[in-house]
Formats: structure tokens, C-alpha cells, sequence
């Protein structure tokens, strides 16, 4: 809401400054987005009229005018204005005048005439955003005083920023009332009487949507000047209030809407068949509006029509046809109160924002369309002329809201706010706000809000008036009570932070992308159709990711292509699937790496991430987890990943991860063509995030001995298959078991790996004979040879 | 000058002019071995008389324990030399970089998030969780945002076709929480929200930290307490300006903004919007089953971002979700 410091000021003055006055705005909720000057200073800039013009003797496209600044004064100044004109009134910026841009105005010759000044366009002076030629300034201004003071530009625009339960504030009438209570000043309300009728001309209003529509008035006004000129004083408070002329009678309406909140319409009457009706709209129904666009209705739009046709969107625009014209002679003024659920969300369905919708969604005082139509009938009367019928009101009381009587407890005020208040401060308090205050009791009073603060509606609302108007700043702090128990157990959200701190301390860099993507990222892992926006930002941001993995890789992507010779990324979130269960909304922690295994350095060659190092990642983490003992990985397949280097992890064989290379194919749509990229996901589960309570396990006091071993292998056996048989043994000795190389190549047979084993073993109760361990690998060595047909490697 | 006295200078000189330990070894077997000229010379004492013999035999064990001294001098000299020369020939550049692995980080908003937790946990705040596609009625219709409510319009919210939608506040794991269990309740609940918009100051998701607080005799006055005591750890600033504005927000009722005071470059003095806060609505407190006249309570929401900006004087809001490295370092726990 921009609006007039000089015209708040005329209803309500505090001897405060422009600052001060926007700084207790903001301390009681209407907060103050912004405080500019209404205009620069134009000091030495006068209204002036063209007596005369005249063509240049040497320029085209110049003429010389003969200016009138004074009685008995006359001036010569060239101008290039397409609209210089004898008889017309303008500014003329007079010799040493400053103009914004730091233009300095001086005497000078122009082609060889001489000039003592400048006639002014009105963007050059900087008090409007668009127009072409000189200012055209209103013929009731003496010439010859200054533009500031004929134009009252010694004036401040304050733009509030209300929040949407204070559309009592969309006034200026508003603004004043939350002052005067600020101030505890009275208002200087403009009288407004009603405009005496002279003559009994009506046009029939129905109101067929009384819900909608509780309350509709009209007025007939005959032979209006639609071309009048719209007075200056009202042209800058639009101006300022961010309004833009149109002509004398929608400038009414929009300077009543300012003043007292009430938006309003004219209807050009000689265009309207019979009657107003205020009904819903037929599907389909077509409305060409204001602004040119036709739209098609729905059955939940509130129109106005009349016998044949919708002519406006109530509440939001009105239409075309039916448009005050400047050669518009009879009109129908319309002011009604709407339903504010019967306006809401309508402007934004045809994807209109206006000044009317506005108020009208946030509820305008139900009983202000009186007043409104009376001082709008008057302002119309004085500057087009008109010779005005009756209004004609139609109100459904029933559908009226009503203020109802709130009774308020004062000890909950005290209770709510934990401050100490009496009923007197109270009453006053709410009395500077014109609530209608009653006792009932010692500490009990029943409040009835002004018709205006139909956001009033329980005790709470009244108790935060109390608190605003007494200002929150000088409420005291109190400690809070220690009703705080220590709840035991370990916590998801500590669990995850210390996935977060595992994952940086192994190299991996947190990021955060966005949990949507375009569609065809969400197909890459996933062949399930994504949950999709209705309402996208952008395509590319359309669906909801099925994996974090597409979003890490373009991460990876851009920063490799920034010279980043690595990029290790691991990040927290949801992945979204719809499965037979309906959406599941996952918490995974996904990771990806690529690049090089170090960081460069000398001393140390590198090489490039492969699978097994970021599977020695996931493994130092769960051994940090105390996991290690109850994780497996299994070959896998999944898409979008290698068929050959993709591994399901799982605890206590449930599945909780995949681990595994980019499937070549989709490297270069992520912008990774030709690289290793290793990607990794842990579902964010109980079996991560709550492991059990570390055991103390005691040791064994007698030396491990070690015997190594070396089989060759079928190439696709798995080396884990090798280990479980093993284990499966049950050897009580045999203590762990190392895997010191795998070779495929030059003297191992073509389909075949060499696989070197490190058993350890070791007793709990005495040092190992030589010949136990002698039968503990045989009996080793027969094993695997039975089951796995394999060959032990001599030497 | 007598025999002995000669054989003590000759030695002398000959280990005085040995600068290596194995010359010096054949030294002691020349003097001291047990061929050697001294052993040599105590051997031939039983030649000499009775009177003789004493004297002589006291002054052959004086030229032994002079060699022996000398030699173990000399010894430790060259051992010192030999100790040093390796040392020094294994020194190494201590200025060269040490050997490392990478190193990771984590995300600025994830610090942030654990700041803000752990200040809240010490007033015994728990975290609550909540689903990121909500339904209606959670993020807005038991928050007191019923349909039509211009309340909504500020939202900007991301809609799916059957309904469900993007939550726009964290407001919505309130609900959840009072929905499944009765006061006393202490939550803050982080996490991704999102909203229909995007510029250099919006992102179409962020995170938000909301708290709640549910009890008998819980006031505004304490939750302005709260409010600054928390912002005042969190920016490790006490002296911090901190005011309360009025706001309005659907679901609570008083409401308030919190603004601190910031300086700008020029040193000029900006009031800066970082949360929002109030008591519960009776409304909302209805809509979960919570007895209102036994249990109020108040609630309050943070941007992460917008405190993570302001602590580590980042400008831009975008560069939290484009994970540049050169971002991402920049930020220790």
C-alpha cells in the first residue's frame, strides 16, 4: 500500500518525522517496505504558460516559444516538444535550476536563438516513470509559483507492506485509524454528507447471488463531463498512491477506493440493456475485460450483468463494453460489498492481480459502501458535473458478517502474554481502536470490533492487539520453565549427522541439490513413472527425483569441468517412488565419485577412483558403525548401472544399499562421458542409524601363526563364495582371513583369477601345534578343492 | 725422556690422527691387544728386580690408562662425527607439503542446522521429522489456512494433480507431532520446504527449522526470551539488536516477526528479517485435539539460509544448491 505522507497527515498529524512515523508504522505490524521522496527537489522550476509559438528560423524540429512566468513577464525558450502549444500550461525550469541527472538549467543559444530555459518533460523532472513531451499541468495553477508547491511536492510516498488479515489498512482512512490509536490523536475524518438526489432516476439492480453478494448499491448520475480534467491534488495522490489516470470518473473511484478502501465501478449507463444483475456465470460465458483480454467464465465466477450479458468480474475488473468512455455522458456507479470467498483466488485464475481483487479477497468493510458511493457521488458532482438519482441499496443482512460481542479474561491476557495488564488499560487500549468495550465482571469484558476488523473474531485476536499496541519491544523476557526430561535412546537425527561427519572425513564433499529434476534424470535409475508437478518452476525442475544420484553427478559434472581433478560428493535426502504401496518418500544418503583417488601431490602418483575405493569407503564406515560383521554385498544389477560392477549391500542380508560404476551409456547425458563414476546409496534405515550397544569381547593371549594359500579361481566366481565356504568350516582357530592378491593375466590360464590367501589363526586356550595347523589346512584345501574345482598355486 | 714416555706420545699422536672408528680398533690391538706393546711391556715386568718391579709396574698402568682414555675419547668423537654426518645426510625439506588424502567438508546449511539443533537441545528441544509431499490439511488447513485464504496466495505452492503438495513450511511436522502426542511437547523440526519462486534472494527449496512448544504456563514473554537468547548463541553476539515486530501468521495469534540489527559495509545500520514467530492458535490447537484451556503454547520458524548467509557472509542464495567445490571448502564445522 503506497500512499501520501502530506494526505495521512491532513486526517492524522503527530509531530513525529516521515522516519519516525514509518518506524512506529512497522513496530505495530504495518511494516514499511519503503520511504521516498515524492519528487527531487525541483527548486527554480515554475508552472508556466506558452503565450506563443513559433518555427525555428534555422531548425525543423524546434520551435520558440514566448512563456509566460509571471503577470508581466515573458520569456523566450526553445523547445523541440512535439505538444508545445500556445495556451498551454507546463513547467518551466528557469535559469539555474538543478534537474535530477545533475542538469544545470542556463541561458543559452540554440542555433542561434536565444533561450532562458527549459520547458520540462515529465520524466526529466523524475516525478513520473513514462510520458512524451513537455508536462501538461492543469490550467487552475497560477502561473508563475513553483511546481513543489503547486504540485504539493514536498511530500513523502511511504509503501507499507501489510499482512493479509489488515485489509483495513488498504485506505488511507486505514492508516489513519492505526495512527490515531499509535498516537493516541484524533482523526480529522472529511466530512461526507450525502449528495442530495435530483431526481428519482433509478436503473433496476437484482441480486440473484445474495451470499456472494450481501450487499450491492448503484446510483444513477446523468450528464457527466467524462473529459473533465481530473484535478492535480487528485492526480499526485494517485500518482502516489501508484495509481494511473485514466479519466475523471475512474480517477474517482480509484481516489475514494484510496481514501476510505472501498474499490468501486462506473459503468457507462447508456451501454447497459435494462438491468444490472448480479449472478454467477454461465460455463463458458465470455467477458472481453478492461484490459482487452477476453476470458471464458466459469460457474464460479461472480459477474455483474445486465439483461443480456456479463459486464464486469465482480470484484476484479470490469468489461470492456461497458467502460467509462471520455465521451461517456450518463454512468451507473456501483459500490457493493463481496463475499470475500466468493472473489478469492478468481483474479488468479485468469492471472489478474488488481487493485479491486486485492481488497476485495481480503475483505472490505461491509458497511463502508455507503459512505463510499456518497463521497465518490460528491467528488463526481464538483468535477464532471452530473445531475445524480437516488441510491439504490440491496442488502441480504443474513449473509452480512457480523462482529460479535468477545468476551475477554483479562488474567488470560496476563496468561498468554506474561505481562501484567488491568481492565482499565485494556479498555482503553481497545476503546483507541473504536472496539466497543463492556465490563463483565472484575476481570472479565466483552469487546464488540468496529465493522472494519473482521479479523477480530476470538479472545487471542484481541489479546494481540493489546500486545501490539503496547509494542512488543517493550515486553519483558522471561526464562523459560525447565519442565525438560532427558529422553533416552539414540537419535535418527545424531545418527545421520555422524553418517555426514563419516562421509567428510573419508573425502566426500556435502551437497544439496534439488529434490526435483527433469523427467528424463528420474528415468535413468528408475523405470517407474515420477511424481510430477502441476505447477513446475521449469521443466528441468518438473519431477520429483526417483534418485539422488543424477543431481550428485551434475554436481560432479560441474565441477570437473571447472578443473577439479576429483569430485567426491555425498549428500542427505529423499528420493520420491510410487510403488504398490502408494508414494514412498525415502531418506537415503547417496555419494558419488570420480576423478582422481588423491589429491596431487608429489611423492605419490594417482590414479583414477574405480569401484573398490569407494567400496573401501562404505567399508571403513560401517566399521566405524560397528558394522562390519553384519554387511554383505552381492552382485546385482540395476539400471543405469555396469551389469559387471554393481553390488547390493546389505545388513543382516537385508537389502539397506547399491553400490556401483555408471553404466557407460548414461555418462554422457550426466556430462561425465568417459569416466569412471562410482555411485553409491545407503537407505536411511534403523539398521544404520540405531546399531546396538558396543560389547566388550576379551582376546586371545597365544601367538597367531599365518599360512597363506593360492588358488586359481573360474574368473566369475565370486572371491566371497571362496571365503563363506571357509567360514562355513567352523574352524574355531581360524581367526581371520586376508586377501593379499588377485591376479588375472601372464601365467594364470585364460578364464581363470589367481586368488592368495592370508589365514590367521590362532587358539584361545594354548599356542597352536604344528600339527593343527597342518590339519586345518588341509582339511581347507580339500574343502575348496571339492567345491569349487579349484587348483592350488604352487609357490 | 724414558721408553714409556715415548710409546705414550707416539700413541698419542697415532690416535689423535685417526679419524676412523675401525683405524682406531687396530690402535687399541697395536697398544692394548693382548699381543699389544703395552701388554707386551707388563708381560717383560717379571724380568725386573723385586725394587725395580714396583715402579715400573705402576707406570706401565699409568701409559695403559692414558692410551685406554684417549682411545675411548677419540672413539666417542668419531662416533659423535659419524652420528651426525648420517643424521645430516637424512635430513629432509620439512617444508614440503605432508602426504594426504582428500579430505571432504559438509554443506554450510548442514553446520547450520546442527548449530541451531544444538542450541535448541539444550533447552531440551527434540527433533521431529515429517513427509516432504504433504496433504492439504497438514501444511495448511490444521495450521487455521483454510481454502481461499489469501494466507495461501503468500505460499507460492508447488501442487502434484491428486492434491498432495510440496510442503511450504515445516509448519506441517507441528501438526504431525501434536497429532501423536500430548503436551508437554518440545520439537524443532528441520528440513527442506519449498516454494513456487526463484531469484537471487528465492529458491524454489530451502530449509526451514520450526519449532513448537506445548505446555501449561507458556507465554509470549518467555518465547521472546527464547527467541533472543537463541539468536544471541547463535550469532555469538550478546550485545546483538534483536526486535519484535507484530506479523501476522494464520496459526499463531499474537504473532511476531524477529528482525536483527546488521551492518552494512558503509556501517550503516539495517534491520534484517530473520524469523517468525508466535503463540499457537486455538484453532490449531482444536483442529489436533489438544485442550486449549489446560495447554497453550508457542511456535517459531527460522531460514536456514538466511542465517547461514548472515553468520558466513554469503550473498548469493543460489550458491548453496550449485555445489561448486570452491563453495563447498569454504565452510568448517
Amino acid at each position: 500500500m503506497k500512499f501520501s505522507e502530506n494526505w495521512l497527515r491532513q486526517w492524522v498529524n503527530p509531530e513525529v518525522t516521515s522516519e519516525q512515523l514509518g518506524h512506529q508504522l512497522t513496530m505495530a505490524g504495518l511494516e514499511l517496505d519503503g520511504i521516498a521522496a515524492a519528487s527531487p527537489d525541483l527548486t527554480g522550476v515554475i508552472v508556466a504558460k506558452i503565450e506563443s509559438v513559433e518555427p525555428h528560423p534555422d531548425a525543423d524540429k524546434l520551435q520558440v516559444c514566448q512563456v509566460r512566468v509571471g503577470n508581466n513577464e515573458i520569456r523566450q525558450i526553445v523547445c523541440g516538444a512535439k505538444n508545445a502549444r500556445a495556451g498551454l500550461i507546463t513547467a518551466l525550469a528557469t535559469e539555474g535550476a538543478k534537474l535530477p541527472g545533475d542538469v544545470k538549467i542556463k541561458a543559452a543559444k540554440l542555433r542561434g536563438v536565444e533561450s532562458f530555459g527549459m520547458l520540462c518533460v515529465s520524466t526529466e523532472l523524475g516525478i513520473e516513470e513514462e510520458g512524451e513531451g513537455i508536462l501538461e499541468l492543469d490550467d487552475s495553477l497560477t502561473i508563475g509559483v513553483s511546481l513543489m508547491n503547486a504540485l504539493d511536492l514536498n511530500d513523502v510516498v511511504f509503501d507499507i507492506d501489510l499482512t493479509p488479515n489488515r485489509s483495513d489498512c488498504l485506505s488511507i482512512e486505514g492508516i489513519a485509524r492505526e495512527v490515531s490509536a499509535l498516537y493516541q490523536l484524533p482523526i480529522n475524518t472529511p466530512e461526507i454528507s450525502s449528495v442530495k438526489k435530483d431526481n428519482d432516476d433509478q436503473f433496476a439492480i437484482e441480486v440473484e447471488s445474495r451470499e456472494a453478494c450481501p450487499r450491492y448499491c448503484g446510483r444513477v448520475l446523468r450528464g457527466v463531463n467524462a473529459a473533465a480534467n481530473t484535478p492535480p491534488w487528485m492526480k499526485e495522490r494517485l500518482r502516489r498512491g501508484g495509481i494511473r489516470c485514466i479519466n475523471i470518473i475512474v480517477d474517482i473511484s480509484n481516489y475514494v477506493m484510496l481514501e476510505l478502501g472501498q474499490p468501486m465501478h462506473a459503468f457507462d449507463l447508456d451501454k447497459l440493456n435494462k438491468k444490472v444483475v448480479v449472478r454467477m456465470a454461465q460455463a463458458g460465458e465470455k467477458l472481453v475485460l478492461l484490459d482487452g483480454k477476453e476470458i471464458s467464465l466459469e460457474k464460479d465466477n461472480l459477474v455483474i450483468a445486465d439483461a443480456k450479458q456479463a459486464l464486469a468480474l465482480a470484484g476484479v475488473m470490469g468489461g470492456n463494453d461497458s467502460a467509462v468512455q471520455l465521451e461517456t455522458k450518463n454512468i451507473f456507479l456501483e459500490c457493493a460489498y463481496f463475499n470475500p470467498l466468493a472473489i478469492a483466488g478468481k483474479a488468479r485464475d485468469f492471472g489478474l492481480h488488481t487493485e479491486s481483487s486485492h481488497r476485495f479477497e481480503r475483505g472490505v468493510d461491509p458497511e463502508l459502501a455507503m459512505r463510499a458511493i456518497e463521497r465518490a457521488s460528491e467528488l463526481v458532482k464538483t468535477h464532471a458535473g452530473a445531475v445524480v438519482g437516488p441510491v439504490n441499496e440491496i442488502t441480504s443482512k443474513k449473509y452480512l458478517p457480523v462482529c460479535s460481542e468477545i468476551s475477554l479474561s483479562i488474567p488470560k491476557v496476563t496468561r498468554v502474554l506474561g505481562i501484567e495488564v488491568d481492565v482499565a488499560e485494556v479498555t482503553s487500549i481497545l476503546e483507541g481502536l473504536h472496539c466497543i468495550v463492556k465490563l463483565a465482571g472484575d476481570d472479565r469484558i466483552l469487546v464488540t470490533a468496529p465493522s472494519y476488523r473482521f479479523d477480530i473474531d476470538v479472545d487471542v485476536d484481541l489479546i494481540e492487539e493489546i500486545a501490539r499496541l503496547k509494542g512488543y519491544d517493550q515486553f519483558p523476557t522471561q526464562a523459560l520453565s525447565a519442565n525438560v526430561a532427558i529422553s533416552g535412546g539414540k537419535k535418527k537425527s545424531d545418527a545421520i549427522f555422524s553418517l555426514q561427519e563419516n562421509f567428510s572425513a573419508l573425502g566426500y564433499n556435502e551437497a544439496v541439490t534439488f529434490s526435483f529434476t527433469e523427467q528424463k534424470n528420474c528415468l535413468l535409475f528408475c523405470d517407474r513413472e515420477p511424481k510430477q508437478l502441476a505447477n513446475p518452476i521449469s521443466t528441468g525442475l518438473s519431477n520429483m527425483r526417483t534418485s539422488i544420484w543424477p543431481g550428485l553427478c551434475e554436481a560432479a559434472s560441474h565441477n570437473l569441468k571447472r578443473q577439479h581433478a576429483t569430485a567426491k560428493l555425498f549428500e542427505v535426502g529423499r528420493k520420491y517412488l510410487m510403488s504398490a504401496n502408494g508414494l514412498e518418500q525415502t531418506e537415503v544418503i547417496a555419494g558419488v565419485a570420480v576423478g582422481e583417488v588423491n589429491p596431487r601431490q608429489w611423492g605419490l602418483e594417482t590414479r583414477q577412483v574405480d569401484f573398490y575405493d569407494v567400496k573401501g569407503n562404505l567399508d571403513q564406515l560401517f566399521e566405524k558403525l560397528g558394522l562390519t560383521d553384519r554387511i554383505s554385498y552381492q552382485t546385482h544389477s540395476q539400471q543405469g548401472l555396469h551389469p559387471g560392477k554393481t553390488a547390493q549391500i546389505a545388513i543382516d542380508n537385508q537389502p539397506i544399499g547399491v553400490i556401483g560404476s555408471l553404466h557407460p551409456k548414461i555418462l554422457k547425458p550426466l556430462g561425465l562421458a568417459k569416466r569412471e563414476v562410482v555411485v553409491f546409496e545407503l537407505k536411511i534405515d534403523e539398521k544404520l542409524t540405531n546399531t546396538p550397544i558396543s560389547r566388550f569381547k576379551t582376546w586371545s593371549k597365544f601367538p597367531q601363526v599365518r599360512r597363506d594359500l593360492s588358488f586359481l579361481l573360474a574368473v566369475e566366481t565370486p572371491t566371497q563364495q571362496l571365503l563363506d565356504e571357509i567360514f562355513g568350516l567352523q574352524i574355531s582357530e581360524l581367526r581371520e582371513i586376508v586377501i593379499f592378491s588377485v591376479y588375472q593375466g601372464e601365467g594364470v590360464p585364460f578364464g581363470a583369477k589367481s586368488v592368495s590367501l592370508g589365514l590367521i589363526l590362532q587358539n584361545f586356550s594354548s599356542t597352536l601345534t604344528e600339527q593343527q595347523i597342518e590339519q586345518t589346512m588341509t582339511d581347507i584345501i580339500s574343502l575348496l578343492a571339492s567345491k569349487f574345482n579349484v587348483k592350488l598355486r604352487s609357490g | 725422556m724414558s721408553d714409556f714416555d715415548k710409546l705414550l706420545q707416539t700413541a698419542s699422536n697415532e690416535i689423535e690422527a685417526t679419524s676412523e672408528l675401525k683405524a682406531l680398533e687396530e690402535l687399541r690391538v697395536h697398544y692394548l691387544g693382548k699381543k699389544g706393546l703395552i701388554t707386551e711391556q707388563l708381560k717383560s715386568l717379571g724380568k725386573l728386580s723385586a725394587e725395580e718391579r714396583p715402579a715400573a709396574g705402576q707406570r706401565i698402568n699409568e701409559v695403559k690408562q692414558e692410551i685406554q682414555s684417549k682411545l675411548e675419547q677419540r672413539s666417542t668423537l668419531l662416533e659423535e662425527t659419524a652420528t651426525a654426518e648420517k643424521l645430516k645426510s637424512e635430513a629432509i625439506d620439512v617444508t614440503l607439503p605432508g602426504r594426504t588424502s582428500s579430505i571432504g567438508t559438509l554443506h554450510p546449511v548442514t553446520i547450520t542446522l546442527r548449530r541451531i539443533k544444538k542450541l535448541f537441545q539444550r533447552h531440551g528441544f527434540e527433533v521431529a521429522d515429517g513427509p516432504e509431499i504433504e496433504d492439504d490439511f497438514h501444511n495448511f488447513e490444521a495450521l487455521n489456512i483454510p481454502p481461499h485464504h489469501p494466507a495461501r496466495a503468500m505460499h507460492d505452492t508447488f501442487y502434484f494433480d491428486d492434491g498432495l503438495l510440496l510442503r511450504t513450511h515445516t509448519s506441517s511436522v507441528q501438526i504431525r507431532t501434536m497429532e501423536n502426542s500430548q503436551p508437554p511437547i518440545r520439537i524443532i523440526a528441520p528440513g527442506r520446504v519449498y516454494r513456487c519462486d526463484s531469484d537471487i534472494t528465492h529458491s524454489p527449496m530451502f530449509h526451514q527449522v520450526e519449532g513448537l512448544l506445548v505446555d501449561t504456563d507458556v507465554n509470549f514473554a518467555q518465547l521472546k526470551g527464547l527467541v533472543i537468547e537463541f539468536l544471541h548463541a547463535f550469532f555469538e553476539n550478546d550485545q546483538l539488536g534483536i526486535r519484535f515486530r507484530p506479523s501476522y501468521f494464520p496459526f499463531t495469534e499474537p504473532s511476531a516477526e524477529v528482525d536483527i540489527e546488521w551492518h552494512d559495509e558503509q556501517g550503516n545500520s539495517n534491520w534484517l528479517e530473520v524469523m517468525g514467530c508466535g503463540m499457537v492458535h486455538p484453532n490449531v490447537f482444536s483442529k489436533v485435539g489438544i485442550d486449549l484451556n489446560k495447554y497453550n503454547g508457542f511456535a517459531f520458524g527460522v531460514g536456514v539460509e538466511r542465517l547461514a548467509m548472515l553468520y558466513y557472509d554469503v550473498r548469493d542464495l543460489r550458491m548453496f544448491y550449485e555445489n561448486d567445490l570452491r563453495f563447498l571448502r569454504q565452510f568448517s564445522a
